[in-house]
């Protein structure tokens, strides 16, 4: 009878492993999408940083929309979402992108507004085009793996 | 859940279907109907009482997304179904003797 309870739930766990794996199989990003957001993350550096206020109203207005395009894309491709933000040890990832996004912020609107020295503005919008597009690739990966570990 | 006591089978849960919808959406915030379908490899309509089961136990959300002038149907776990499919799982364990 134990025995029998043994076996079942290992078939269970087994069962679990596999809708896992699956899942892990449905979460490949497009190649294009973490150089996009990419994109859009540093023009909004940029622009936040550099721009009049009707430019900042406007960039605000078309990093948005871009974001809502781009997830959209990507359901409609994968038909799954997983939010950065609520992927186990993943997230972390997301969460070292979102902390070095308000770090280059920051120091761009100080760089942009305040110093003559505009280029550098440029080179923490390079920097957060490279850090999504890195953060992006290491969130894909770490994912993956945890998917496919054991339950 | 009291955290002394042991983890039980979750009735709801253990069946072999729902288990698995459980176990995916666990890995993924939310997963489109057809998705949930080709992974089990059953028919829409059994696919679509696996979710009302889970649905009508407060354990999964289902939501429409029209694209394309075409409804599709997400599935999610609630904070209630997360919580109690890693319940099962522990349960899973303990029988296992793996927990």
């Amino acid at each position: 009878m134990e025995n029998e309870a043994r076996s079942e739930a290992q078939e269970a766990l087994l069962a679990i492993a596999n809708a896992r794996r699956s899942a892990a199989e449905r979460v490949l990003t497009p190649w294009w999408y973490h150089p996009v957001l990419g994109l859009l993350v540093a023009g909004f550096v940029l622009i936040y940083a550099l721009g009049s206020p009707a430019v900042m109203a406007a960039g605000i207005a078309v990093y948005f929309a871009g974001i809502a395009v781009l997830v959209g894309l990507y359901r409609r491709k994968a038909g799954v979402w997983v939010s950065g933000f609520q992927a186990g040890a993943a997230s972390r990832w997301a969460y070292v992108a979102m902390s070095l996004f308000v770090l280059f912020m920051a120091l761009a609107v100080v760089v942009g507004r305040f110093t003559p020295h505009v280029w550098l503005v440029w080179v923490f919008g390079a920097a957060m085009f490279v850090i999504i597009v890195v953060c992006g690739r290491l969130f894909d990966m770490k994912l993956r793996a945890q998917l496919r570990e054991t339950p | 859940m009291n955290k002394f006591a042991k983890p039980q089978l979750n009735e709801i849960i253990h069946a072999p279907n729902r288990l698995r919808i459980c176990a995916f959406l666990d890995g993924v915030e939310s997963a489109e109907f057809s998705v949930l379908r080709e992974m089990l490899g059953v028919a829409d309509s059994v696919m679509s009482k696996q979710l009302k089961v889970l649905e009508g136990a407060g354990y999964l959300t289902l939501t429409k997304d029209a694209s394309k002038g075409r409804i599709k149907t997400w599935a999610a776990l609630t904070r209630t179904g997360r919580s109690a499919y890693t319940d099962h799982v522990k349960a899973l364990k303990a029988l296992v003797g793996d927990a």
